[in-house]
């Protein structure tokens, strides 16, 4: 190919594109007919539609948009040729509109390329965060329980208690502060209760592990020291004060015994003097 | 006064307890004798046989030195005893490594030794809470380097049925906890001991301050307390995972589990006279908890001294101060 086959490919594509925008003005409305159903098919954020419904609005506004291109553009403009080639691989697309498949694929992605540590990571504490605030729903839901036992409660025994003067605030107070201790106990000493405290505590720490599994990263990568190179650093320490202890301890035991040996030297030799 | 609406005299409480505030607390005089890797022995003085004071890691010794009129160490002094105290340093972030046996095998067996060649004697031994569970594991491995042992409020079964701190932490995966947190924080254990008793400690305690409206000593005594509640040191989390993992979760003292620096800690091995005394209406110690001590043993010397008050009432109760400490002073000048 010659300088001026290039030049007329060039003029030729040049001519094309602004033929085409000229005409695209008139291809607005079903355009964006076609970038809403395409947003729609790849968030599904239409409420009670289903898939096939979102995959039959997007493949009925790209079939109207290009039916507009036909009618404003020339038959033999290279963009309509090219929107006959599409047209053509539409039913070979088609299937790829399908959100489903993706939406399970999404799911189970697996990690790779060169941010998969880090993707794995952040899905790690999405489902850290996830599980706990599943844990603190159903902690809340116990004291829930313990609130509504001990309203009825209260009730209760207000009920059979004329003894307590209603009109003094402290005296209500008092016995309901004492009927609350009591349910929440009774409800604390619950296995349920146990498992519930426990599960959010544990959820608490698993998700506070993962935040700092893309934090330290982070820290490290500007310079800054990260928690996971001062735990290191603690341990190197700590392993070297061992050391040094009982390096110490060892010595001292040393010159304990050298001491008694001198001692015991000295008594044998005066001993042998004084005979 | 009684004629007084609630808001005002609770006001009035709260205005007056501002301006006594800083309280003073622990000011019993004391000699520091000797620093240990993680804590600082004291001698508080008196005449008489040694008696040295291990406490809990979880709050401050001062407890047992609250105010000149409910004081432990004073009351024990004036009973005829020397008092040696053992007050554990806050861990430092480094700190979080130190394990129990760091803490027994080292600091205790150190102290225990320091005393022994500065009194010429064998020390009796006193256990608070905590502390008394590292008395008994001591006493257990070394019976001949003490003359006694004296718990208080300790805890040896831990898997009594109305044993809350128990039932709260049976399914914590502590190791995963401790991790994430490195040293346990204080605030986190401060909370966990307030929500076995919300209601009382977070609403009537401060309702009841109305109650002390212009009672200046009393108002002191409840900011002397209320300093100590939630003046308490983190933990080193070595030493937190095994007590809160290998005590509570797994009973291991009952269970004949624990091992400190290699050695098997059999509390039937104890051979020392015991003097167990535990609190009926304590919350966070159990009695069942605390008096399941005297079912282990095979010492024939062994005392147990019940006293009906709570777990704080052990050190600060006035029937506590009448029923216990005369008595055990008595019973370790005979020993």
């Amino acid at each position: 190919m010659d300088r001026s086959d290039e030049d007329n490919h060039w003029s030729a594509w040049s001519r094309a594109w602004h033929e085409f925008a000229d005409a695209s003005a008139g291809l607005g409305t079903s355009w964006r007919s076609l970038t809403d159903a395409m947003f729609i098919a790849l968030t599904g954020t239409v409420d009670g539609s289903t898939d096939g419904d979102i995959v039959r609005a997007a493949s009925a506004a790209a079939a109207a948009w290009e039916k507009a291109a036909r009618e404003a553009l020339p038959t033999d403009h290279m963009v309509v040729q090219g929107l006959r080639s599409l047209t053509a691989m539409r039913h070979l697309v088609t299937p790829w509109m399908d959100p489903t498949p993706w939406r399970e694929l999404r799911a189970n992605w697996p990690h790779l390329g060169p941010l998969q540590h880090e993707t794995a990571a952040l899905e790690a504490l999405q489902t850290a965060a996830s599980d706990y605030h599943a844990a603190l729903l159903s902690y809340l839901d116990q004291i829930d329980t313990i609130v509504d036992r001990s309203l009825v409660e209260f009730d209760r025994v207000l009920g059979e208690r004329p003894d307590v003067d209603r009109e003094d605030p402290r005296a209500v107070f008092d016995l309901w502060s004492e009927i609350a201790e009591r349910c929440y106990e009774e409800q604390l000493a619950t296995d349920e209760y146990a498992r519930a405290i426990a599960d959010v505590t544990n959820r608490w720490a698993e998700c506070r592990l993962q935040v700092q599994a893309l934090i330290d990263p982070c820290l490290e990568a500007i310079g800054l020291p990260s928690r996971r190179a001062i735990e290191e650093t603690q341990a190197e320490l700590d392993r070297l004060e061992r050391r040094h202890r009982g390096e110490i301890a060892a010595i001292r035991e040393d010159i304990a015994a050298l001491r008694r040996s001198l001692k015991d030297d000295g008594r044998a030799g005066g001993g042998d003097g004084g005979a | 006064m009684t004629d007084e609406h609630i808001p005002e005299r609770l006001g009035r409480a709260l205005r007056q307890a501002h301006s006594l505030q800083p309280v003073a607390v622990g000011e019993s005089r004391y000699e520091t004798v000797a620093d240990t890797a993680r804590g600082t022995l004291r001698c508080f003085g008196g005449d008489g046989p040694p008696l040295l004071i291990i406490y809990s890691l979880v709050n401050r010794p001062y407890i047992l030195d609250l105010s000149a009129e409910r004081s432990v160490i004073r009351r024990l002094i004036s009973c005829g005893l020397r008092i040696y105290l053992l007050e554990w340093s806050a861990p430092a972030t480094m700190g979080r490594f130190a394990s129990l046996d760091d803490y027994l095998a080292g600091d205790i067996r150190q102290t225990v030794r320091v005393v022994s060649e500065r009194e010429g004697d064998r020390p009796h031994l006193l256990g608070v809470c905590q502390g008394g569970v590292f008395a008994l594991c001591e006493a257990a491995l070394r019976p001949q380097s003490i003359r006694s042992l004296t718990t208080l409020v300790t805890p040896v079964d831990f898997h009594t049925p109305t044993d809350q701190l128990y039932r709260l932490c049976r399914h914590m995966d502590l190791e995963l906890i401790v991790r994430a947190t490195g040293n346990v924080p204080a605030v986190g254990l401060n909370a966990l001991f307030s929500s076995l008793k919300p209601f009382q400690l977070y609403g009537q305690r401060y309702l009841m301050l109305a109650d002390l409206a212009d009672d200046y000593a009393a108002l002191r005594d409840f900011l002397r307390m209320e300093r100590w509640m939630y003046d308490s040191p983190d933990q080193a989390a070595a030493a937190f995972l095994q007590f809160a993992r290998d005590f509570y979760q797994r009973n291991g003292l009952i269970a004949g589990e624990i091992e400190v620096a290699g050695e098997p800690v059999r509390l039937e091995a104890i051979s020392v006279p015991v003097f167990n005394a535990y609190a009926t209406q304590d919350h966070l110690v159990p009695a069942a908890a605390a008096s399941a001590l005297g079912e282990r043993l095979t010492v024939e010397d062994y005392h147990e001294c019940a006293v009906q008050t709570g777990h704080l009432g052990m050190f600060i109760s006035g029937r506590a101060h009448r029923e216990v400490y005369p008595a055990l002073a008595e019973w370790l000048r005979r020993h």
